[in-house]
């Protein structure tokens, strides 16, 4: 017999956006994790909840953000890019026994440009995601004559 | 009986390597730690470690667990935001109940490492007849 417990207390969902923090580029807030741990109280015996650790990279052509995803399989992972925000989600579950409890971690990031969706890509690796999106190509100011 | 399997011994968050005069900086990483009938699992959480990067060592009532990462940041790449750590990991346990160590198996699967550690057939509830 299965007792399967959904957490959904565990859900940071739309209250951790932190996409007002990370939209400047250098906001480089490494307080904002604990203030996280501080409004969402990790759950006894429960060892990943409220930990979804993320970092964002750029280089000349692209956005590299990597978020820590222990224990999740590919399969469980959503990953989203609507309007400048990319969101990850992934559900967790953990099998002790008999039981089996399951809790989703969800986290967003701002990006600080546009992006081109089309070239997104993604690779989870000893659960270690990694989103590399490519910048969009800038566009030359118009200019515009004066007769 | 004691449910408690193993306490954590004293962590370094500094240690000196092999190499005279370098010291390396590590992180404690999540773990749980739970009790079976017979065995203990034990899983810790390391993302960003590879299978080759595991190291698992028992030495005198010690479990000490080492995660090297693989994951390191190219060169050309500028952080905006950083809350991933660098660090390796490492955890050392006390085991206070006698353990079959002999028998241990470890998997590592997504980041999580988990060990399971028999105990020994003489730790385990006897039963006694009443004559």
């Amino acid at each position: 017999m299965k007792l399967i417990r959904s957490n959904p207390a565990l859900n940071l969902g739309r209250a951790a956006d932190f996409g007002p923090w990370l939209r400047h580029p250098f906001a480089g807030i490494p307080a904002v994790a604990q203030l996280l741990e501080d409004f969402f109280p990790a759950a006894p015996a429960s060892p990943a909840a409220g930990r979804l650790a993320t970092d964002l990279h750029e280089d000349a052509g692209n956005f590299y953000a990597r978020f820590e995803l222990p224990g999740v399989k590919k399969d469980a992972v959503k990953v989203e890019l609507r309007e400048g925000v990319l969101t990850v989600s992934a559900e967790r579950r953990v099998k002790s026994g008999e039981n089996e409890s399951a809790y989703t971690l969800s986290r967003s990031l701002s990006l600080p440009e546009t992006v081109n969706a089309e070239g997104i890509s993604a690779k989870l690796e000893d659960g270690l995601l990694t989103v590399t999106l490519p910048k969009q190509e800038q566009r030359k100011p118009k200019l515009i004559a004066i007769n | 009986m004691s449910a408690t399997c193993c306490t954590p011994a004293p962590q370094t968050s500094t240690q000196t390597a092999p190499t005279a005069g370098v010291t390396e900086s590590l992180q404690k990483p999540r773990f749980s730690i739970e009790r079976l009938d017979d065995a203990f699992v034990i899983r810790v959480e390391m993302p960003g470690v590879p299978k080759s990067g595991v190291n698992i060592e028992y030495h005198e009532d010690v479990l000490s667990i080492r995660g090297e990462r693989s994951v390191s940041v190219p060169a050309d790449w500028k952080p905006l935001h950083q809350e991933i750590s660098t660090l390796n990991y490492q955890l050392r346990l006390n085991v206070n109940t006698p353990v079959d160590d002999e028998k241990l198996t470890a998997s590592l699967e997504d980041g999580v490492l988990t060990l399971t550690l028999p105990v020994k057939a003489t730790a385990l509830p006897r039963q006694i007849a009443v004559n």
